[in-house]
């Protein structure tokens, strides 16, 4: 489903000094997987994420997104295949502050040239698996922070990504918020849908299928969480 | 992506508004100047072929400008001077002449134009008076009416009637035989003005002028074609500034838009990083700035179109006596030309907004 082969992404800090966000870093995510990439603040683990996703692409290495390869599309189809083929999650929502909820939801089918009314229908449903239809006049600054969480992956599926990233997905939520977050990444998940995590959190680390650990931009672990060793 | 855009501007509605404003006021300011440049130049076209081409000769002391404003000076022609033209080599050239002696008079303590002209004249409705005719504005301020004895230096007047339309630059004045008005005036055989009309479209009519001149010294012949030549320049001298003020409006309006946008996309950076890590692609982000930024020059320049048209009226009304409007081409003029100014300079300022890599932005937030 998704393969990063040998990626290396480098950064040069506003002191001029380089750092190695990703060294040679592969990994194989399988289509229904769930996989949480783990590790230490600064350890590469976003970067990774951005890199599989189409966002940034790595100084060297290739990233396989199904048969196509990602980096190798300019800059228009790689953002085509950004709003069709994967969903992005963040830690702090990044809703659109001047679209209300359903249209957020909306907005990448839309985008993916859907139309209004077309799209406007997909994101209805989409609340109403979200149970936020109640809530879709509102723009984001009304919603609490598990509403606003629960609209940033309603708007990552809407299009049926073949794959559903999410950074810190929990990260601003409260325990409440974040484990009703998880039953519904579970939830997806069990309908197929693959999930890439990047996370701080055990609990949700121990939700996935496979445990992957970044270290200084190097895997150092890639074991299975708790699905997996309760389907053995 | 209009619905977008809406939504966006609803959200930055503020910032647009300024930029509207200010566009409003540029396009004002350029419509008005070209509407009255565009009027001036229709006015002069109007006199040009109202006065055909006529010739107006003064007292050589006396300033063309001074005689507009109706300060006339102490030097004069002699009244012959028509009769010596006309049986001068240039009498041919001459179809008609009026002589006339400009004066200001006291009546019941109040100034007013005293305009002693060649002619027939009605009869005085009171023997022994000479005939007046008044102008309606000189009737009503100074209360006189038909049959009316004005006494002026010792001489008398009865007002011969009230003229529905005066001539040209007689709106508050007395008009009186020329003989009268060399005696109230002080001035027996003198006159401080000569127009002449004739046809001599076929001669040179500056060689005309001086031969006026050589035949009657003292004075200064003026031609209409060299009055109207000077305005013409005038204009001409407008619209090159015109052009000028064009052109430093639309660089404002585009740098206010460049500034704006660039303003817009530093501070929105991790909107930017948002939409792009959602698949918006480089160009929606464009299109967004630059309709957003195109919308609120459109609406600008509506705003200053509407602006422009009291504006236009008041300048036109004070610098050409007449209130003219903008023309509806200024109107497609003023809307298109913002619009796409500020779509042009919302395009580069956006340049870099498009470039930006959603990850350092998202890495940010």
């Amino acid at each position: 489903m998704i393969v990063a082969d040998h990626i290396t992404k480098t950064f040069t800090t506003d002191d001029g000094s380089t750092v190695r966000a990703l060294d040679e870093v592969t990994l194989s995510v399988d289509e229904g997987e769930f996989v949480a990439v783990v590790g230490p603040s600064g350890s590469g683990k976003s970067s990774l994420l951005f890199a599989l996703g189409g966002i940034s692409g790595p100084d060297s290495g290739k990233v396989h997104l199904g048969a196509t390869d990602v980096y190798s599309l300019g800059p228009s189809r790689r953002a085509a295949l950004r709003r069709t083929e994967v969903g992005f999650v963040f830690q702090t929502f990044n809703l659109v502050p001047w679209l209300d909820v359903v249209d957020n939801v909306a907005f990448p089918a839309m985008l993916a040239g859907r139309s209004r009314r077309e799209a406007r229908s997909l994101a209805h449903g989409m609340l109403e698996k979200l149970g936020m239809v109640a809530r879709a006049r509102h723009y984001p600054a009304q919603l609490s922070v598990g509403e606003r969480q629960r609209v940033g992956i309603g708007r990552a599926l809407v299009n049926r990504p073949k794959v559903l990233l999410a950074d810190e997905p929990t990260g601003s939520l409260d325990s409440a918020n974040g484990t009703q977050f998880l039953d519904l990444l579970s939830e997806f998940n069990g309908q197929g849908q693959t999930i890439v995590v990047v996370t701080h959190s055990a609990a949700l680390a121990e939700r996935a299928h496979r445990i992957v650990s970044i270290v200084a931009g190097r895997v150092t672990d890639d074991r299975p969480g708790r699905l997996r060793r309760l389907a053995s | 992506m209009i619905r977008i855009t809406f939504a966006y501007l609803r959200v930055r509605w503020g910032e647009y508004a300024l930029v509207a404003l200010a566009v409003a006021l540029i396009v004002a300011a350029l419509v008005a100047q070209r509407a009255v440049t565009s009027s001036a130049d229709g006015a002069i076209h109007d006199l040009a072929h109202r006065l055909g081409s006529n010739m107006l000769v003064l007292p050589r002391d006396q300033d063309v400008g001074d005689f507009h404003l109706q300060r006339y000076g102490p030097s004069v022609l002699p009244d012959a001077s028509p009769v010596i033209l006309k049986s001068s080599e240039i009498a041919s050239d001459i179809r008609g002449s009026q002589a006339r002696l400009y004066g200001h008079v006291v009546v019941g303590g109040r100034d007013v134009l005293l305009v002693g002209e060649e002619g027939s004249w009605p009869r005085s409705p009171v023997v022994g008076t000479a005939p007046a005719m008044l102008s309606p504005s000189a009737a009503g301020r100074l209360g006189f009416r038909p049959g009316s004895i004005i006494e002026l230096n010792g001489a008398s007047l009865s007002v011969a009637g009230v003229m529905d339309r005066p001539p040209d630059g007689l709106e508050d004045a007395i008009l009186v035989p020329l003989v009268t008005a060399q005696q109230v005036l002080g001035q027996p055989g003198a006159i401080n003005a000569l127009r002449l009309a004739g046809c001599w479209c076929r001669i040179d009519v500056a060689a005309l002028g001086k031969e006026v001149e050589r035949i009657l010294p003292g004075s200064r012949a003026i031609t209409v074609a060299g009055v109207v030549k000077a305005q013409k320049g005038a204009v001409a001298t407008m619209g090159r500034y015109a052009m000028a003020l064009l052109i430093a409006g639309s660089l404002t309006v585009a740098g206010l838009v460049a500034a704006l946008v660039s303003a817009q996309a530093r501070r929105a950076r991790r909107d930017l990083g948002l939409l792009a890590a959602i698949g918006v692609s480089p160009s929606v982000v464009a299109a967004l700035f630059v309709a957003s930024a195109g919308l609120s020059g459109i609406a600008g320049g509506v705003a200053g179109y509407l602006t422009a048209i009291p504006a236009t009226r008041w300048l036109s009304a004070r610098t050409l006596g007449a209130a003219a409007s903008p023309s509806l081409d200024l109107f497609a003029f003023a809307v298109i030309g913002a619009g796409l100014v500020a779509a042009g300079a919302a395009a580069l300022a956006t340049r870099r907004a498009v470039a930006l890599d959603p990850s350092e932005v998202l890495r940010e937030s």
